[in-house]
């Protein structure tokens, strides 16, 4: 089962908050109620994952999915057991917690974990429940006289596999303390690498007062009149564990359950690069500098794929059309330069390399274009309440809303959207978007691609209404729980949002809701969780082996699933 | 009788008398000195040492806490310094504090520049069985002296980690109080024969006690660590249970909080169930807490409140909260003109909701000769100020949508008037509070101002200590009251021991004034009548009638001494 609405009330470490829904397409629904005079008992052991010994004194809690109150909670004995009694049959998350251990779901993998299904015929005793020991990484971070950085942003990075795919993504970010220590505990085993962005204390941008001088050849040229000092102009790189600017030379530090890792890092200062941007107008225009034009730029840095840090860069617009932006490392970064003209608001941004002092003129090839665009049913009949349209930029993630009105019409007319690739989607839980096309850039699937600079017209068709898939996993006829599952869509690649996943529960079931119509493949892979199943080709491995569903608005399909073993 | 809110501020900061010279030429010498830890006197290494000469200029010390800036034009020059982990006598206000100053010219000594070590408390905490726990909240607290009234201020908060244990650096050398807060997370355990349990750490100040008037100061010195450790018992906890009326069909969200017996808001995390109206709090420790519920209807913006004391020893089931509106009070003023140079009318402008879904800010322009506001006092359902703002029509001030509670009322003239009177029915509010009791009504405010107030001004002799001075006028009971706050200058006689500093007050109300003239207003509990009484032997007496310009001659009084 999937555990968003659970894991926010258990982790807020009480019983009472917000609870899901009651969904009477689960057992916990009108078929709990039935049986409600039976009852029922769920009991196990907690033991430690790696010893295998049993866990006294660890918190074990229970609640009832869809049933108010019906949360309870148990400390282990001695010998690690603990018991459930006078149950009503039903559908129960079940967690545990304990000092020294990661709380966790049983079976818990990523969002996912096995619910104990309890009812007649179900045997819900003597259940194993693993639990990780807690591991951590702590350091030190010191500057170049060997003295301890203060309030510098330790960011932890991992690496893994997060929908289907290995990538690196920030777990957490902490700041160090005044000895410039840092901590992160409760790490889930895993390859983690930790980053330092600080900037040096003593750092003095100074006020760079600048003069522009328009010679008699109409030639502007900006003169710097007063600069801080030159070796106070100094900023600290982003830096990796050991000793590395970029992820690419950083040292993964791989942690196991138990472990507690160090990772202390020194940071070296290097000069501020100053880097001056002229907008397109400002470079075309020359003698003719746009008076009214008020650029300004926003930096991040990039420090792996997909994952930026905001930079403390300093900006000043030196001249109309021209900024100057200081305090700069070596880097990769994702510059976006702003500029507002006559109260028309163009974005330009580019990613760029910058090992030493730069000018750069943003051509017009990186200029947004804006973006409208009109979204109805297959009907032809626009969507009442009217929706709003989502898009999501691949790799960043970066989000652009627009309101559709009554007819389904929608612009991004007053947002710069960047050049780039976007997933097209609809903030609603019945309405998806089933097909897209566009003029002025290149649609496929329910993804556009941007090139910039070009006015992009979208037609976006929605379909209405979602379909469930439930079933059970099997394996020689017997069901299996803590099995993944995965429903396929036809064109895998253009389509992650049409993916579902769950893990079956204990009698072997699971539930896919909110499946938006279309044709699928229903797979079971068992120890299937650090698959890159959409890595192109790992899935077809398993498609033949999987339960082929054409989903309509509103069926109910059920099927049973062979489980498979990984390959 | 001395009332209690007629209180006039002057702050004297003289100009030290050797700064305002300026480079008159062209010659340039190097100003060299010494960064050292005020403690030690041992040199800082890598202090930012920064001058203003024609621009600024920045240096960092080298091993032996040296630096020198070259060809600084002759002339007095301004440093700064900075260091992590340290503190210029500035920054913590030390009474005898100066800037640093350095000359530039010929035969200049280099100049010794202090720092003053920051302090430091760290600690663990342990619970039942000596485990460390995790997630506690530590705060810590100071006590400030502010408006002539003692307050309780938290400086800083952080969380013990895994190992319990907590570090709160960057303090200055003062007195301060350790919290830890209640558990926001707590062990459940089951409690036959099937209801629920669970335990906490309720909220302890240092040394071990559950309220503020139990907590024992922590003394840091400059560059002191103090270790403040704890051990902590679990208690059992309860819930509060109940249901809340009054309100119509459809309410978004009804916003409820539970505070504690000190007003601390608890994180308590209410569930609230508007079908139903049924609420219930996550655990708390055994203690009194005061149940608040507020929401607005979003319909005509009409804002409604209820409140409910209780003391908590076990699960509490069955406490109704009965949504009342918030009280309007209108307010009314008469201007007493006398003078022929007095305004006619004074206008302030109002940024005003209109009420209702969907309704749009607007700026309003009115008369109003004084800003009139509600400052809540202990017991208050919310703690936030009210100020009085233009009603529906826009022809008379009020103060809208005002929750149960005891309030003090202030008025600040916007023109050249003092306060002759300020009532509510037979209620004289600047000797008394005004008590909003939830379905009751309140009279009308009615404020009385004039014109011919009085002024004093006069010198004070601050001897050879002290370079600044705050004069506090006390006026008899009963009298109007205003705020005002003179201009001062040195008397620049070249003999420090002789210093004295000017000041001037005006729109003071006729009546008798008891004068006092102190050097350290922030320690100064002069809203506390026990802690005034000591000092009023030392103040001058003086009456001022209508128009009259009195001057005065006032010695310094020591705080403290």
């Amino acid at each position: 089962m999937m555990l968003q609405m659970f894991l926010c009330f258990l982790l807020a470490g009480g019983w009472g908050q917000k609870q899901a829904p009651s969904d009477p397409g689960t057992a916990a629904g009108p078929a709990a109620a039935a049986s409600a005079q039976k009852s029922f008992r769920i009991s196990g052991t907690v033991v430690d994952a790696m010893s295998g010994q049993p866990l006294a004194h660890a918190q074990v809690s229970i609640s009832a999915q869809g049933v108010r109150d019906s949360g309870q909670s148990v400390v282990t004995a001695e010998d690690g057991r603990f018991v459930f009694e006078n149950l009503p049959a039903g559908h129960y998350p079940l967690f545990a917690r304990r000092k020294g251990y990661l709380q966790q779901f049983y079976k818990q993998h990523d969002q996912f974990s096995t619910a104990i299904i309890v009812g007649p015929d179900l045997n819900t005793e003597d259940l194993r429940f693993e639990m990780r020991p807690d591991a951590s990484i702590a350091g030190q971070v010191l500057d170049e006289m060997s003295e301890p950085v203060r309030n510098a942003q330790v960011m932890l990075l991992r690496r893994g596999v997060a929908l289907g795919r290995r990538s690196n993504w920030q777990e957490n970010t902490v700041q160090t303390d005044d000895l410039g220590r840092f901590r992160f505990g409760h790490l889930e085993p895993a390859m983690y690498f930790v980053g330092v962005s600080a900037s040096p204390w003593y750092a003095q941008r100074g006020a760079l007062r600048r003069v522009t001088r328009n010679d008699a050849s109409g030639q502007t040229t900006v003169q710097e009149i007063i600069n801080a000092e030159p070796e106070l102009d100094v900023v600290y790189p982003i830096t990796f564990f050991p000793n590395a600017t970029d992820i690419s030379g950083a040292a993964p530090i791989t942690v196991h359950s138990g472990d507690a890792e160090t990772a202390d890092l020194r940071l070296q200062p290097v000069s501020s690069l100053h880097m001056i941007v002229r907008s397109a107008s400002a470079a075309a225009s020359s003698g003719e500098p746009a008076e009214n034009e008020n650029v300004w730029a926003q930096v991040t840095q990039v420090v792996a794929d997909g994952i930026q840090m905001g930079v403390q860069a300093s900006n000043q617009q030196i001249a109309p059309g021209i900024v100057e932006i200081s305090g700069l490392p070596p880097g990769r970064f994702n510059l976006r330069v702003n500029s507002n003209k006559n109260g028309e608001t163009m974005s330009r941004s580019q990613e760029i390399q910058l090992a030493g002092n730069a000018e750069m003129t943003l051509s017009d090839a990186n200029a947004s274009g804006t973006v409208s665009g009109v979204a109805k049913l297959e009907s032809g009949v626009a969507l009442v309440p009217a929706p709003t349209i989502l898009l999501r930029a691949k790799g960043s993630g970066e989000r652009f809303e627009a309101q559709a009105d009554q007819n389904g019409e929608f612009s991004l007319k007053d947002q710069a959207v960047p050049p780039g690739t976007y997933d097209v989607l609809i903030q609603s839980a019945t309405v998806a978007v089933k097909s897209l096309s566009a003029t002025g850039a290149k649609a496929s699937g329910r993804r556009v691609e941007m090139t910039g600079g070009q006015d992009v017209r979208l037609k976006v068709m929605l379909s209405e209404g979602t379909g469930r898939v439930t079933g059970f996993a099997v394996k020689d006829g017997k069901p299996v729980d803590g099995v993944m599952i995965v429903l396929v869509p036809e064109v895998p690649e253009d389509n992650l949002v049409l993916f579902r996943r769950d893990q079956s529960d204990s009698d072997g079931s699971f539930a896919l809701p909110g499946v938006h119509p279309g044709k699928y493949t229903v797979v079971a892979i068992e120890n299937g969780w650090e698959l890159e199943w959409l890595t192109p080709g790992v899935l077809e491995k398993y498609l033949a082996g999987g339960e082929v569903v054409q989903v309509t608005a509103s069926a109910k399909i059920e099927v049973k699933v062979k489980v498979q073993p990984p390959r | 009788m001395w009332s209690r809110t007629l209180i006039l501020l002057v702050a004297l900061f003289p100009i030290p008398t050797f700064s305002a010279q300026v480079a008159q030429n062209a010659d340039r010498y190097p100003i060299r000195g010494t960064v050292i830890n005020s403690l030690t006197g041992e040199p800082i290494r890598g202090a930012l040492v920064q001058i203003y000469a024609n621009r600024q200029r920045s240096v960092l010390t080298g091993a032996d806490g040296s630096f020198q800036f070259a060809d600084v034009p002759a002339g007095t020059v301004n440093l700064s310094v900075r260091k992590p982990g340290f503190f210029t006598a500035q920054a913590i206000q030390s009474p005898r504090a100066q800037a640093y100053f350095a000359t530039s010219g010929p035969y200049q000594p280099p100049v010794v520049l202090k720092l003053i070590p920051e302090g430091l408390i760290s600690g663990q905490i342990n619970g039942d069985g000596g485990e460390p726990v995790e997630g506690l909240s530590v705060q810590i607290m100071e006590e400030r002296v502010e408006n002539g009234k003692k307050t309780r201020v938290i400086l800083r908060g952080v969380q013990t980690d895994e190992q319990g244990e907590y570090r709160i650096a960057e303090l200055q050398p003062g007195k301060y109080f350790v919290f830890v807060g209640a558990s926001s997370r707590v062990n459940a355990f089951a409690a036959p024969p099937s209801q629920q349990g669970a335990r906490g750490y309720a909220a302890t100040f240092y040394p071990s006690g559950n309220d503020f008037a139990t907590a024992n100061p922590v003394e840091v010195a400059a560059g002191q660590h103090a270790e403040i450790n704890f051990n902590l018992r679990s208690q059992i906890f309860h819930r509060i249970s109940g249901t809340v009326s009054g309100y119509p069909q459809g309410t978004p969200g009804i916003n409820l909080q539970v505070a504690d017996a000190a007003g601390q808001q608890m994180q308590a995390g209410f569930r609230f169930d508007p079908a139903g109206g049924t609420f219930r709090t996550l655990w708390l420790p055994a203690g009194t807490y005061t149940l608040t519920a507020e929401m607005r209807n979003p319909e005509n913006g009409q804002v409604y409140f209820a409140a409910q004391n209780l003391s908590l020893t076990s699960d509490v089931g069955g406490v109704h909260l009965q949504l009342a509106p918030g009280l309007t009070i209108p307010v009314t003023f008469r201007v007493e003109r006398t003078r022929s140079d007095s305004p006619a009318a004074e206008t302030q402008s109002f940024f005003v909701f209109g009420g209702g879904r969907g309704a749009r800010r607007r700026q309003v322009q009115m008369n109003v000769p004084a800003r009139v506001a509600l400052i809540p006092q202990g017991g208050a359902v919310s703690q936030q100020q009210r100020f009085a703002q233009p009603g529906q029509r826009e022809d008379s001030l009020e103060i809208a949508e005002v929750p149960p509670g005891i309030y003090a009322v202030q008025v600040f003239p916007n023109g050249p008037y003092y306060v002759q009177s300020a009532r509510s029915g037979s209620l004289n509010l600047m000797e008394q509070d005004l008590t909003v009791a939830p379905g009751s009504s309140v009279d009308p405010i009615e404020i009385v101002l004039r014109d011919d107030f009085a002024s004093l001004e006069g010198s004070i002799t601050l001897g050879a200590e002290n370079d600044s001075a705050t004069v506090i006028a006390i006026p008899e009971g009963g009298q109007p009251q205003m705020l005002g706050v003179g201009l001062s200058h040195p008397t620049s006689s070249g003999d420090a021991s002789h210093a004295a500093a000017m000041f001037a007050m005006g729109q003071l109300a006729p009546g008798n004034y008891k004068i006092l003239a102190v050097d350290r207003p922030d320690d100064f509990e002069y809203g506390n009548p026990e802690v005034l009484r000591k000092y009023l032997s030392k103040a001058r007496e003086i009456s001022l009638v209508a128009n009259q310009r009195a001057k005065i001659e006032l010695e310094l009084v020591r705080i403290g001494e």
